[in-house]
This record gives C-alpha cells, structure tokens and sequence, in this order.
C-alpha cells in the first residue's frame, strides 16, 4: 500500500488514529463547515510537511518540536488571514477551530513522524493521502448530522464558493428528523457508530499480514 | 555550549527559519490587511444599521463621530464602539443607546462585532449563534447592571455587565452635553 492511500485508509488520522477529534467534532454539524476546516487542515499539512521535510537537515534535533510548530504556526496563520480575508463568513464560523489547528496533533504527528525523516516527495503524498482521510471523515460526519439535524444538505455552500453556489442545497425532511444531531451529544453518538463501523470492516477485512503492512513508518531511510 | 544544547550552526538553521516564517508572514499580512479591515468594516456597518429603525437608517449619512468611536445623529441616539475583557481575549462590542427626554429610563442595545470566547460555552454573546443578546434590546443600563450572571460564563457576562457600565459612564455627560447642535454637511461617510 502507498504513501497517500495508507493515509487515506488505513492510517486515517480520525477514524483509525482518533487524532483530531476536537476539530471534527465541532466543526462537523453542516457540509461547509467540514469542508471549510479540512480545506483549512489540508492546505496547513501540505505546507508543513512540505517546508519541514525540505528542511530537515537543518532543523537541529533537540529544537524539532520548537521548530515544527513555529512552521506549523506559521501556516496555521496564513490560513487564517486567507480565509478572513476571502472567506468572511465562514471565518467567523469556524475561526476558532480554524486558529487551533496549530496545535492539532495529526498535524504535529505527521510532520514529527514521517515529514522530519522521508524526502519532500513522500511527505507530500503523506500530507495528501492524511489530508484527505480527515477531509472525508469530517465530510461524512458533517453530512449525517446537517442531514439529520437540519434536513438538509450542501446548505450554506455559498459562504465557500459564492453566490451561484447557494443553489446546491438540497432539502432532504421538511421537518429535521434527530436535532440532537447538531449538538455536541449528537456529534459523540454518530461519531461513536462511525469509529465502530469503520473498526467492524477494519477487523473483517484485515489479515495478519496486512496488521504487519498497517504499522506506521517511522525509521529513518 | 555542550553536546546536549545548541550550537552556533543550529542557531543559525533556528534563525534562517524563524526568519522564513516571519517574512511569509509579513507578505501575506501586507498582502490581505486591507481586503480584512474592509471585511470588518461592513460587517461593523452592517451591524450598525441592523440596531437603527428605519427611520434612524435615513438619518445614518448625516452621523458625526464625536471622537473616534462614538457616532451619533445629534438627536436622541448614539453609537459607540467598546472593548471589553472576555475569558479568552477582548470582545468587541457595538452599542446603541438611547434617551427619552420623559424620563424614561435610557435603552441599551448590544450587539459583538468580535470574540475568542468558548464555543458553546461563552458564544452565547454572539449573535449570530444566540438570541441572547437580541432577546435583551429593550433593557436599561441598571437592569443590565442587576442582571444574574451566566453560570459557566461569568467572566463572559460580567464584560456584558462592564460594557453596559462603561456606555452609560461615557454617553451620559455626551447625551446631557448635547453639544451637536448643527449637523454636519450631508456626505459625511459611517464610520466602523
């Protein structure tokens, strides 16, 4: 399995590492602010692993942590003025969740565990195939619970991508079926059934041998 | 220095990246400052004319800032721009007051333009989140100083509490001053 898919699938930062909750938590209760945080979490990883695996042999090893998150930092504020710069209103959504990322520990884990030790190519796809496993984790949490807890979904896309984008809604109950879904109790519970529908398919499918492959790199080449 | 600190090579790589960072990050604030202040500026007018009646609204082109955050017509009502301590940071307060020449008690509407507070625990102050503030427009400043803190929040609160105080103190010499007896040329643009 490569770099990006194991990412992707196997080591998935939230369901298969439950890094992140926090963020996914929150953030999920609509489509456009799942997508605006992993949009926010993505480009923040690819840069991070980006810069410090093209800097690697420079970092001095007893400074790493200091200097991953003064990076991660860095690109954590980028972000910020990005979106409050282009992205008002849904900045003021999520800015909160958005100012945290810099203390994220799927972000600090990739960059500490695969970007400080493998070339730029392969940190990239490492930041790519991580950044998408958490993008569709939050996507499909923000879409059960918006489905659920406000009947909808795809609302309010226009914050993100403009006016013509508010008719991509699509009205799925006249009457919201589980309001709770939008709570942080609903947010637990769903997440809950998820983590344990993807740990079912996990143990259903995985062999030994595949046990052995999913292990994480972390040794030096 | 010994083999467990830094040495000069590494203090050097430390200062190349610090200085990496800080450069990016000075590009890009030189780079969207501007499309942000204008952000925070519409939506500050927005929020202004969302606390003015209608009639109140046509009156906006003729406000005067008396100094530089408080907005007035010159007549019964004002606008000022406050700062309070929150739990995590400053809020950001836009608050209309009001006098009646009656005797009634003034009016205090308030409304947050910015905050770092809790989510779901101190963001009940964001209107855009909770009726709580809305719900409370027709209160007086001294309703607003008895009023029963928020559990979990006080600190959240108690800038509420302190806001309601500081516009009192600082509009009520303004509003007995009057001292706006002609309006200003038309034109005179809102200011955030």
């Amino acid at each position: 399995m490569n770099t990006f898919s194991r990412g992707v699938l196997v080591n998935n930062p939230a369901w298969a590492q439950l890094l992140g909750l926090c963020p996914l938590l929150a953030v999920s209760n609509s489509v456009v602010n799942a997508l605006g945080l992993a949009l926010a979490s993505g480009f923040v990883l690819l840069g991070s692993n980006l810069m410090i695996s093209s800097l690697r042999h420079r970092i001095p090893d007893v400074a790493r942590l200091p200097c991953f998150v003064l990076i991660i930092a860095t690109f954590t504020t980028l972000t910020v003025m990005m979106l409050e710069a282009y992205a008002f209103d849904l900045y003021s959504r999520i800015a909160l969740f958005v100012q945290i990322i810099v203390t994220n520990c799927m972000i600090l884990g990739r960059t500490e565990v695969f970007a400080s030790r493998q070339p730029v190519g392969r940190a990239v796809m490492d930041a790519m195939g991580t950044a998408l496993g958490f993008a569709i984790a939050l996507l499909t949490l923000g879409a059960i619970r918006e489905a659920l807890g406000q009947g909808t979904l795809l609302d309010d896309m226009d914050l993100l991508f403009g006016p013509a984008a508010a008719s991509l809604r699509i009205d799925l109950f006249s009457t919201p079926p589980l309001s709770l879904a939008l709570l942080p109790p609903g947010a637990f519970l769903i997440a809950g059934l998820a983590f344990a529908a993807v740990q079912g398919s996990r143990n259903a499918v995985n062999t030994p041998k595949d046990e052995a492959d999913n292990t994480l790199t972390t040794e030096r080449p | 220095m010994n083999d467990s600190g830094l040495s000069w090579r590494s203090l050097l790589s430390l200062t190349l990246i610090a200085a990496i960072c800080g450069s990016v990050l000075v590009a890009t604030n030189q780079f969207t400052a501007p499309k942000i202040d204008a952000q925070r500026t519409a939506q500050a007018n927005a929020l202004m004319r969302s606390l003015l009646s209608p009639a109140q609204r046509q009156e906006v082109d003729w406000t005067q800032e008396l100094d530089d955050r408080i907005i007035t017509v010159c007549s019964d009502w004002w606008l000022i721009h406050v700062t309070e301590s929150g739990y995590a940071g400053p809020i950001e307060l836009l608050a209309y007051w009001q006098t009646f020449d009656n005797g009634d008690a003034s009016l205090l509407k308030l409304r947050v333009l910015q905050h770092l507070e809790t989510p779901g625990i101190g963001d009940f102050i964001d209107h855009r989140r909770n009726n709580y503030l809305p719900a409370r427009d027709n209160l007086s400043v001294a309703e607003w100083q008895s009023m029963d803190t928020v559990s979990g929040a006080t600190i959240t609160h108690n800038a509420l509490r302190q806001a309601a105080t500081s516009v009192a103190q600082r509009l009520t010499a303004e509003a007995q001053a009057r001292h706006c007896d002609t309006r200003p040329a038309p034109g005179k643009g809102v200011a955030s």
